[in-house]
Protein backbone atom coordinates (compact mmCIF):
# COMPACT_ATOMS: atom_id res chain seq x y z
CA UNK A 1 0.00 0.00 0.00
CA UNK A 2 1.18 3.26 -0.89
CA UNK A 3 -0.21 6.76 0.28
CA UNK A 4 -0.73 9.37 -2.44
CA UNK A 5 0.85 12.45 -1.25
CA UNK A 6 0.96 15.81 -3.15
CA UNK A 7 3.45 18.55 -1.95
CA UNK A 8 3.31 21.95 -3.21
CA UNK A 9 6.23 24.41 -3.04
CA UNK A 10 6.00 27.94 -3.14
CA UNK A 11 7.41 31.64 -2.13
CA UNK A 12 7.22 31.89 1.73
CA UNK A 13 6.05 35.82 1.26
CA UNK A 14 3.17 34.96 -0.63
CA UNK A 15 2.14 32.16 1.53
CA UNK A 16 2.52 34.54 4.94
CA UNK A 17 -0.36 36.43 3.32
CA UNK A 18 -2.53 33.82 1.64
CA UNK A 19 -1.91 30.82 3.66
CA UNK A 20 -5.78 29.31 3.99
CA UNK A 21 -6.34 30.25 0.42
CA UNK A 22 -3.09 28.40 -0.62
CA UNK A 23 -3.85 25.37 1.52
CA UNK A 24 -7.35 25.08 -0.24
CA UNK A 25 -5.41 25.28 -3.38
CA UNK A 26 -3.53 22.36 -2.67
CA UNK A 27 -5.88 20.31 -1.92
CA UNK A 28 -7.90 21.01 -4.78
CA UNK A 29 -5.59 20.28 -6.84
CA UNK A 30 -5.16 17.06 -4.96
CA UNK A 31 -8.51 15.82 -5.30
CA UNK A 32 -7.89 16.35 -8.75
CA UNK A 33 -5.29 14.10 -9.24
CA UNK A 34 -6.04 11.71 -7.02
CA UNK A 35 -9.47 11.69 -5.60
CA UNK A 36 -12.77 12.73 -5.81
CA UNK A 37 -12.35 15.84 -8.83
CA UNK A 38 -15.44 17.72 -7.58
CA UNK A 39 -14.99 18.01 -3.77
CA UNK A 40 -14.90 21.09 -2.46
CA UNK A 41 -16.36 20.64 1.10
CA UNK A 42 -13.46 20.85 3.71
CA UNK A 43 -12.91 23.06 5.76
CA UNK A 44 -9.03 24.77 7.10
CA UNK A 45 -9.34 24.27 11.05
CA UNK A 46 -6.52 24.83 13.92
CA UNK A 47 -5.40 22.99 16.60
CA UNK A 48 -4.99 23.92 20.18
CA UNK A 49 -1.28 24.91 18.94
CA UNK A 50 -2.69 27.20 15.83
CA UNK A 51 -1.40 24.01 13.15
CA UNK A 52 -3.51 24.29 9.96
CA UNK A 53 -5.68 21.11 9.64
CA UNK A 54 -8.67 19.77 7.66
CA UNK A 55 -11.39 19.48 10.36
CA UNK A 56 -12.98 16.53 11.21
CA UNK A 57 -11.67 14.44 7.87
CA UNK A 58 -9.62 11.35 8.67
CA UNK A 59 -8.89 10.35 5.36
CA UNK A 60 -6.71 13.70 3.87
CA UNK A 61 -3.75 14.67 6.31
CA UNK A 62 -1.76 18.33 6.14
CA UNK A 63 1.39 19.20 6.93
CA UNK A 64 3.03 22.70 6.50
CA UNK A 65 7.04 23.73 6.75
CA UNK A 66 8.77 26.72 5.83
CA UNK A 67 12.68 27.99 5.76
CA UNK A 68 14.50 30.85 3.69
CA UNK A 69 12.78 31.77 0.99
CA UNK A 70 9.83 28.78 0.65
CA UNK A 71 6.90 27.47 2.24
CA UNK A 72 6.27 23.91 1.34
CA UNK A 73 2.58 22.21 2.02
CA UNK A 74 1.97 18.05 1.54
CA UNK A 75 -1.76 16.37 1.29
CA UNK A 76 -2.06 12.97 2.24
CA UNK A 77 -4.66 10.37 2.33
CA UNK A 78 -2.53 9.02 5.17
CA UNK A 79 -1.07 10.30 8.29
CA UNK A 80 2.03 12.52 7.03
CA UNK A 81 4.90 14.92 8.29
CA UNK A 82 6.82 17.51 6.07
CA UNK A 83 9.97 19.45 6.80
CA UNK A 84 11.88 21.56 4.45
CA UNK A 85 15.32 23.57 5.17
CA UNK A 86 17.22 26.37 3.98
CA UNK A 87 21.12 24.92 5.01
CA UNK A 88 21.85 27.54 6.71
CA UNK A 89 25.19 28.53 9.17
CA UNK A 90 24.99 27.40 12.42
CA UNK A 91 26.79 25.09 14.86
CA UNK A 92 26.34 21.82 13.61
CA UNK A 93 28.49 19.77 16.04
CA UNK A 94 27.08 21.40 19.20
CA UNK A 95 23.19 20.81 18.18
CA UNK A 96 24.41 17.13 16.78
CA UNK A 97 26.18 16.68 20.62
CA UNK A 98 23.12 18.17 22.44
CA UNK A 99 19.73 16.84 20.61
CA UNK A 100 21.00 13.96 17.97
CA UNK A 101 20.94 10.28 18.16
CA UNK A 102 24.75 8.50 18.68
CA UNK A 103 23.70 6.84 15.84
CA UNK A 104 23.03 10.25 13.88
CA UNK A 105 26.44 11.47 15.11
CA UNK A 106 28.24 8.72 14.08
CA UNK A 107 26.55 8.89 10.52
CA UNK A 108 27.85 12.80 10.27
CA UNK A 109 31.25 12.13 11.49
CA UNK A 110 31.96 9.65 8.92
CA UNK A 111 29.74 11.23 6.07
CA UNK A 112 30.74 14.82 6.75
CA UNK A 113 28.48 17.66 8.48
CA UNK A 114 27.48 18.95 4.69
CA UNK A 115 24.91 16.23 5.27
CA UNK A 116 23.68 18.08 8.30
CA UNK A 117 20.60 19.16 7.00
CA UNK A 118 19.18 15.31 5.70
CA UNK A 119 19.13 14.21 8.83
CA UNK A 120 18.08 17.49 10.47
CA UNK A 121 14.87 17.57 8.14
CA UNK A 122 14.29 13.49 8.47
CA UNK A 123 14.03 14.06 12.72
CA UNK A 124 11.80 17.21 11.88
CA UNK A 125 9.32 15.40 9.94
CA UNK A 126 9.02 12.22 12.11
CA UNK A 127 8.36 14.88 15.24
CA UNK A 128 5.80 16.57 12.84
CA UNK A 129 4.10 12.77 11.88
CA UNK A 130 3.81 11.49 15.55
CA UNK A 131 2.82 15.35 16.66
CA UNK A 132 5.04 14.94 19.72
CA UNK A 133 7.11 17.97 19.01
CA UNK A 134 10.96 18.79 19.62
CA UNK A 135 10.56 17.45 23.38
CA UNK A 136 13.23 15.20 25.42
CA UNK A 137 12.83 12.41 22.70
CA UNK A 138 14.41 14.25 19.86
CA UNK A 139 17.57 12.49 20.22
CA UNK A 140 15.89 9.06 21.25
CA UNK A 141 15.36 8.08 17.69
CA UNK A 142 17.62 7.93 15.00
CA UNK A 143 17.08 8.59 11.37
CA UNK A 144 20.88 7.61 10.13
CA UNK A 145 23.19 5.26 11.63
CA UNK A 146 26.83 5.28 9.96
CA UNK A 147 25.63 3.10 7.14
CA UNK A 148 23.74 5.80 5.59
CA UNK A 149 20.58 7.61 5.90
CA UNK A 150 17.53 5.39 7.24
CA UNK A 151 14.34 4.51 5.22
CA UNK A 152 12.21 4.48 8.20
CA UNK A 153 12.38 5.13 12.04
CA UNK A 154 10.96 3.03 14.72
CA UNK A 155 10.30 4.57 17.87
CA UNK A 156 7.67 3.51 20.94
CA UNK A 157 5.93 0.79 18.42
CA UNK A 158 5.58 3.47 16.05
CA UNK A 159 7.18 2.84 12.51
CA UNK A 160 7.11 5.53 9.93
CA UNK A 161 9.04 5.88 6.62
CA UNK A 162 11.11 8.59 5.31
CA UNK A 163 11.65 9.97 1.85
CA UNK A 164 13.99 12.38 1.10
CA UNK A 165 13.20 14.65 -1.87
CA UNK A 166 15.75 16.64 -4.22
CA UNK A 167 14.96 20.32 -3.89
CA UNK A 168 16.51 23.32 -4.65
CA UNK A 169 20.05 23.70 -4.38
CA UNK A 170 20.93 24.89 -0.77
CA UNK A 171 17.79 22.80 0.70
CA UNK A 172 16.92 19.80 1.82
CA UNK A 173 13.13 18.33 2.31
CA UNK A 174 12.04 15.15 4.04
CA UNK A 175 8.88 13.56 4.07
CA UNK A 176 7.32 10.87 6.73
CA UNK A 177 4.65 8.70 6.62
CA UNK A 178 2.96 5.71 8.05
CA UNK A 179 3.50 3.75 4.44
CA UNK A 180 6.12 4.14 2.14
CA UNK A 181 4.38 6.86 -0.54
CA UNK A 182 3.94 8.07 -4.04
CA UNK A 183 4.75 11.64 -4.41
CA UNK A 184 4.19 14.41 -6.97
CA UNK A 185 5.90 17.36 -6.26
CA UNK A 186 4.55 20.63 -7.98
CA UNK A 187 6.62 24.11 -7.48
CA UNK A 188 5.30 27.69 -7.88
CA UNK A 189 8.73 29.17 -8.15
CA UNK A 190 9.65 29.73 -11.83
CA UNK A 191 12.44 31.13 -11.14
CA UNK A 192 15.74 30.94 -8.46
CA UNK B 1 21.43 41.22 30.45
CA UNK B 2 18.37 42.13 27.97
CA UNK B 3 21.04 44.17 25.94
CA UNK B 4 23.43 41.20 25.61
CA UNK B 5 20.56 38.50 25.21
CA UNK B 6 19.57 40.93 22.06
CA UNK B 7 23.17 40.99 21.18
CA UNK B 8 23.23 37.23 20.63
CA UNK B 9 19.91 36.97 19.29
CA UNK B 10 20.72 39.79 16.42
CA UNK B 11 24.32 38.13 15.60
CA UNK B 12 22.33 34.77 15.32
CA UNK B 13 19.95 35.33 13.56
CA UNK B 14 20.41 38.66 12.02
CA UNK B 15 16.89 39.83 13.27
CA UNK B 16 16.43 43.66 14.78
CA UNK B 17 13.78 45.41 16.09
CA UNK B 18 13.91 43.16 19.72
CA UNK B 19 11.95 44.16 22.60
CA UNK B 20 11.47 42.49 25.84
CA UNK B 21 8.27 40.72 24.54
CA UNK B 22 9.44 39.47 21.35
CA UNK B 23 8.12 35.79 20.10
CA UNK B 24 10.68 34.01 18.85
CA UNK B 25 8.45 32.38 16.30
CA UNK B 26 5.29 34.77 16.24
CA UNK B 27 7.50 37.72 15.92
CA UNK B 28 10.52 36.26 14.37
CA UNK B 29 9.64 33.70 12.64
CA UNK B 30 12.39 31.20 13.73
CA UNK B 31 11.85 28.02 13.29
CA UNK B 32 13.23 25.04 15.27
CA UNK B 33 16.95 24.71 13.83
CA UNK B 34 17.00 28.68 14.07
CA UNK B 35 16.12 28.28 17.68
CA UNK B 36 18.68 25.24 18.89
CA UNK B 37 21.18 27.25 17.24
CA UNK B 38 20.29 30.27 19.44
CA UNK B 39 19.88 28.25 22.49
CA UNK B 40 23.72 26.66 21.51
CA UNK B 41 24.86 30.24 21.25
CA UNK B 42 23.32 30.85 24.95
CA UNK B 43 25.03 28.25 26.31
CA UNK B 44 28.38 29.46 24.56
CA UNK B 45 27.96 32.71 26.14
CA UNK B 46 26.87 31.91 29.30
CA UNK B 47 28.88 28.98 30.22
CA UNK B 48 25.36 26.57 30.73
CA UNK B 49 23.05 24.01 29.65
CA UNK B 50 19.96 24.45 29.23
CA UNK B 51 17.90 21.46 29.23
CA UNK B 52 15.91 20.31 26.31
CA UNK B 53 12.31 21.15 29.04
CA UNK B 54 13.88 24.55 29.56
CA UNK B 55 13.88 25.88 25.91
CA UNK B 56 10.88 24.60 24.88
CA UNK B 57 9.34 27.16 27.69
CA UNK B 58 11.60 29.99 26.51
CA UNK B 59 8.83 31.93 24.04
CA UNK B 60 9.45 35.32 24.58
CA UNK B 61 13.16 37.26 25.10
CA UNK B 62 12.18 37.81 28.55
CA UNK B 63 11.67 34.32 29.57
CA UNK B 64 16.05 34.17 28.05
CA UNK B 65 16.64 37.03 29.77
CA UNK B 66 14.92 35.49 33.53
CA UNK B 67 16.34 32.19 33.05
CA UNK B 68 19.98 33.15 32.74
CA UNK B 69 19.81 36.11 35.48
CA UNK B 70 18.06 32.94 37.80
CA UNK B 71 21.10 30.31 36.65
CA UNK B 72 23.10 33.82 39.30
CA UNK B 73 24.86 35.03 35.74
CA UNK B 74 25.40 39.19 35.71
CA UNK B 75 26.46 41.33 33.61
Amino acid sequence: MKDHVLIRIGDRDRYALEKDRLIGDVRADYENRFGEGGRRDWTIGRTDRGKPVFSGETDRFLSLSHSGRFFACAVSDGKVGLDIQEHQPGRYEQICRKWFHPFERAYLETWGYEHFFEVWTAKESFVKYTGMGMDEHFGAFYAANENGLAREILFRGERAFLEHIPVFPGYSMCLCGEHEAKICTVTDIKSL
Amino acid sequence: MFEIVKKIISEVTGKTNITYDTDFVQDLQLNSFDIMNLVCAFEDYFQTSISNKEVWQMRQVKDVVEYIESKGYTE
